[in-house]
């Protein structure tokens, strides 16, 4: 689940880095010195275990069994993933020096989260069913978590990016189902064989006496790393015809403009008809050549990339001196942004007429009730447009109902695989 | 395991001082994850190139290593220029093939074998045990540097362990199929594993307490910046920034 | 008392595991100064237990441990003693732990506040007397088993123990390491030896005396075994 490099956009590096480097001190931070030597011994283990490649059906998998580090080893887990990630990069070029950070989180955090919940489960020390069961499912929660994080860190990056998260979401749910089922048997083998490894006599107690604040921790860390990104990084275009002119605007999902990005427009042919770039509020506007369907793309860089379809139903008014009006806009699109950018802004508002104003008065005059209506208007609309604009992201996210689904279809195979281990004892 | 396969060699990058082509390593990484420019991605891609040449690996290695990498860019190939929106190349059936996606897949394939080689050349020219020291001479967190260390200590003798314990299964029969069997006896060789780990790591640990270990690891071997690692720290730099300074002036959009 | 003419003094010992199961039950051993006794007993018996609680690595649920005299309560005193007694272990993997064998070598000496420079002047030493200073930069996991014993006794005797104690030093090793280790031992100058073997090769070339470890007691065992050692140490 190693995110390559070169993919990711530098501030989904950055966001990562910083959250990998508070799990690492605190991981560190709770790190007795006499465990160094039983803690990389666990870690070389799950490296180890990591190689182990089982069938799944025609094909395989291997393992993961980050949920598993999560139980045995708590935050300690940020840093044995650490290593072990660190260790791949750089012998075997699996993910990358400058994704270190983003992948130690997707991979560690929901293992801490597990570790959480799973421990309290484990206190007696016996393989108890329930003790299973809620190892065996949060090993698929964990591993859910994971590949939704790593799809989410994708879908930032760049929409092209988001349909291959999906993707990974999706492969990642027969591998949560053979995760829970091996880290069930894990856990219970362990209790078995040698509890210590998970109830450890010193390792995890101090864990366990600040539980609730560990927990707090592990959560926040892990809703900041949504929130940031989440409204920093989605980039959307809104555009409306309004009987004579396309107005559109690019935005970023935290409100902020898409500036001077360029935009293309196509007719339903696929041709290009207008090409111009975005002004300093993120707006920009032209006059379509005639009646039918547009499409406009945004492209605000780094592989953001926003597209929408305008429909223009009745001929452009100022058809007849549209003619003029998109050649102007192509060789001076500054003019013209600059111009509807006045609009907006109450301080300059006064400043905008007298400066069009000394070019020609009566004209203005003439205007002046239109244009005002159509300010009043764009104020109006604004936040309707933006809450249609979230409605439009959450569109095309990776949806709550998808995450339960596949929960319900790993709890599904956890039944089946309890069911059948029931008959054979039955049997036997 | 071959996993150390690049680190013995007697080119110019394999003497350098690892603590510089760490550093060296880290900086240009970062850098050129940044870039967004294809010209500039064009030119770290080359420089890239001629860096990992100076090392000397194999061709033939290099290339087994950079397929495998390239794998996963090819899975971005199959995804990504079918998905982005933008100005339509051609149709492909149902799909759309847009140049903006072209383009996207473009850079993510320069950028990431341009990450990956100049790793190759600068991280894979040295053995593990001798970034450890160098993470310790940077002041990497200790117990960081301790954990790193020991895990890569006895990765070799858990991965023998493993092996073996594969072999007994193996011998008494075991073929890998989709079943519970199959899935209990993965279970229980990890479970075994960590068992071993975790013993092995108390046992290691008493063995360092018998020897007088109080907590304090001991740098016996010191590097010493030679003329050589200057000239690769200054050249690494100069790219590094020029790059850098490039892309933040947005100097060939 | 009697303790400050003993080496190693053990009164009372008793340990079980943290699930139950008896170890130890009240063990009484004593060994005194220049003794040379080999420590038998069934696998599982409790030898290596034994030697782990004479370095304090675990701690008896009862019973007293002196050494040299010292009464060892807590850690402060076990380091004391970690610096008079070394143990070999049973898997030299267990510690052997650095890059290369110098380093591995010359740990004992700096924990005990050597210099560099004279911690590898003492752990060259140590290695050209066992004649293993060709394999002083090579990387200890990737040596021969038994390259990797001889290392791992050269990293314990760098301290200079008074007391040496070895466990189960011969598994794994041909005729000649053993021969070999024998010979290292034996010129060694150390004041008390237990050795953990099952190996009569090196049991009877290096020790005058068996105890048994048998039913979680200690016992003598049959003199036979005895006049037979002792034949081949002043045969030597």
């Amino acid at each position: 689940m190693h995110i390559s490099e070169g993919v990711l956009t530098p501030e989904i590096l950055v966001i990562g880095a910083a959250g990998a480097a508070v799990g690492l001190a605190i991981g560190l931070n709770g790190l007795k010195s006499e465990d160094i030597p039983k803690v990389a011994l666990l870690t070389a283990a799950f490296f180890v275990a990591s190689l182990i490649h089982v069938p799944v059906g025609p094909s395989s998998a291997h393992l993961i069994l980050n949920g598993l580090l999560g139980v045995i080893l708590g935050w300690q887990a940020f840093p044995a993933i650490f290593i072990g990630l660190t260790l791949q990069a750089v012998l075997f070029q699996f993910g990358g020096l400058t994704t270190l950070g983003v992948n130690t989180m997707n991979m560690a955090l929901p293992a801490v989260l597990a570790g959480f919940v799973v421990r309290p489960f484990l206190k007696s020390g016996r393989p108890t069913p329930l003790a299973l069961i809620v190892s065996g499912l949060m090993a698929a929660c964990c591993i859910m978590l994971s590949a939704l994080m790593v799809s989410l860190a994708l879908a930032f990056s760049g929409q092209g990016l988001e349909a291959i998260g999906k993707l990974i979401f999706m492969v990642h749910i027969p591998i949560a189902a053979i995760e829970a089922v091996i880290t069930a048997s894990v856990v219970g083998f362990l209790l078995k064989v040698k509890p210590e490894v998970i109830v450890g006599e010193q390792m995890n107690r101090k864990q366990d006496t600040k539980g609730r604040t560990g927990v707090a921790a592990a959560v926040l860390l892990f809703l900041s790393l949504f929130a940031v990104p989440a409204h920093a990084h989605k980039v959307n275009v809104f555009a409306w015809y309004d009987g004579s002119k396309v107005e559109l605007e690019g935005y970023f999902s935290s409100g902020v403009k898409a500036m001077s990005s360029p935009v293309t427009v196509t007719d339903e042919a696929g041709k290009e008809v207008f090409r111009g770039k975005t002004d300093d509020k993120g707006r920009l506007s032209f006059v379509p050549p005639g009646k039918g369907k547009y499409h406009v793309v945004l492209n605000a860089g780094m592989g953001h990339m926003a597209e929408t379809d305008v429909e223009v139903d009745t001929e452009p008014v100022g058809k007849a001196g549209g003619v003029a009006a998109p050649a102007t806009e192509k060789t001076l699109p500054q003019t013209q942004a600059r111009d509807k950018s006045v609009e907006p802004a109450g301080s300059v508002r006064g400043a905008a007429p007298v400066a069009s104003g000394a070019a020609s008065a009566s004209e203005l005059q003439a205007c002046v009730t239109p244009h005002e209506m159509e300010q009043i208007l764009d104020q109006r609309l604004s936040p309707i447009r933006r809450e249609l604009m979230v409605l439009a992201e959450e569109r095309d996210k990776i949806g709550m109902s998808d995450v339960i689904s596949g929960f319900g279809y790993i709890m599904g195979l956890m039944g089946i695989a309890l069911y059948i281990s029931v008959k054979r004892k039955e049997n036997s | 395991m071959t996993c150390e396969a690049f680190s013995s060699g007697s080119s110019y990058l394999h003497r350098a001082d690892p603590r510089v082509k760490i550093l060296c390593a880290i900086f240009y990484s970062v850098v050129v994850a940044c870039l967004s420019g294809m010209p500039l991605q064009y030119a770290a891609f080359i420089f890239s190139a001629i860096l990992l040449s100076t090392a000397r690996i194999p061709f033939r290695m290099i290339l087994r290593r950079l397929a495998v990498v390239n794998v996963f860019v090819l899975a971005l190939w199959l995804v990504i220029p079918f998905s982005t929106p933008g100005h339509v190349l051609f149709h492909a059936g149902p799909l759309d093939v847009s140049s903006e996606g072209i383009c996207a897949a473009f850079s993510i394939t320069l950028k990431c074998n341009a990450i990956i080689m100049a790793n190759l050349a600068l991280l894979s020219t040295s053995s593990m045990f001798s970034l450890a020291h160098s993470l310790a001479h940077l002041k990497v967190h200790s117990k960081l540097v301790q954990l790193f260390f020991f895990t890569w200590r006895y990765l070799h003798v858990l991965e023998d362990e493993h092996r073996r314990m594969v072999q007994a299964i193996r011998i008494r029969g075991f073929s890998p199929r989709t079943d519970m069997l199959t899935y209990r006896t993965y279970a229980y060789l990890v479970g075994l594993l960590f068992v071993r780990g975790y013993e092995r790591g108390e046992r290691v640990y008493k063995a360092m307490l018998c020897r007088g270990f109080d907590g304090t690891f001991w740098l016996l071997h010191h590097f010493h910046l030679h003329g050589r690692d200057i000239i690769l720290a200054v050249v690494m730099g100069l790219v590094t920034v020029a790059l850098a300074g490039m892309e933040w002036m947005g100097i060939p959009h | 008392m009697d303790g400050n003419t003993s080496l190693i003094h053990l009164e009372n010992i008793n340990f079980s595991y943290s699930s139950g199961q008896l170890v130890l039950d009240d063990v009484n051993l004593t060994m005194e100064e220049g003794a040379r006794i080999a420590l038998k007993g069934g696998n599982g018996a409790g030898k290596t237990t034994l030697f782990h609680i004479i370095l304090g690595l675990i701690r008896p649920l009862s019973g007293s441990v002196t050494v040299m005299g010292r009464t060892c309560v807590g850690e402060e005193d076990f380091k004391q003693v970690r610096r008079q007694v070394g143990l070999v272990f049973q898997d030299p993997d267990d510690q052997l732990f650095c890059p290369t064998v110098i380093e591995d070598v010359a740990f004992g000496p700096l924990n005990m506040g050597l210099k560099s420079s004279e911690a590898i002047e003492r752990a060259d030493s140590t290695l050209s007397s066992l004649g293993i200073s060709h394999l002083r930069d090579r990387v200890p996991y990737r040596l021969s088993g038994g390259e990797k014993r001889l290392v791992s006794v050269a990293t314990v005797l760098s301290m200079k123990p008074d007391v040496l104690l070895l466990d189960e030093p011969t598994v794994g090793l041909d005729q000649w390491v053993t021969e070999r280790l024998i010979r290292v031992i034996r010129d060694y100058p150390c004041r008390g030896l237990l050795l953990i073997s099952h190996d009569s090769r090196i049991a009877d070339a290096l020790t005058t005396r068996s105890l048994v470890l048998k039913g979680h007691k200690i016992e003598e065992e049959c003199l036979a075994v005895n006049s037979q050692s002792r034949v081949s140490v002043s045969g030597s």
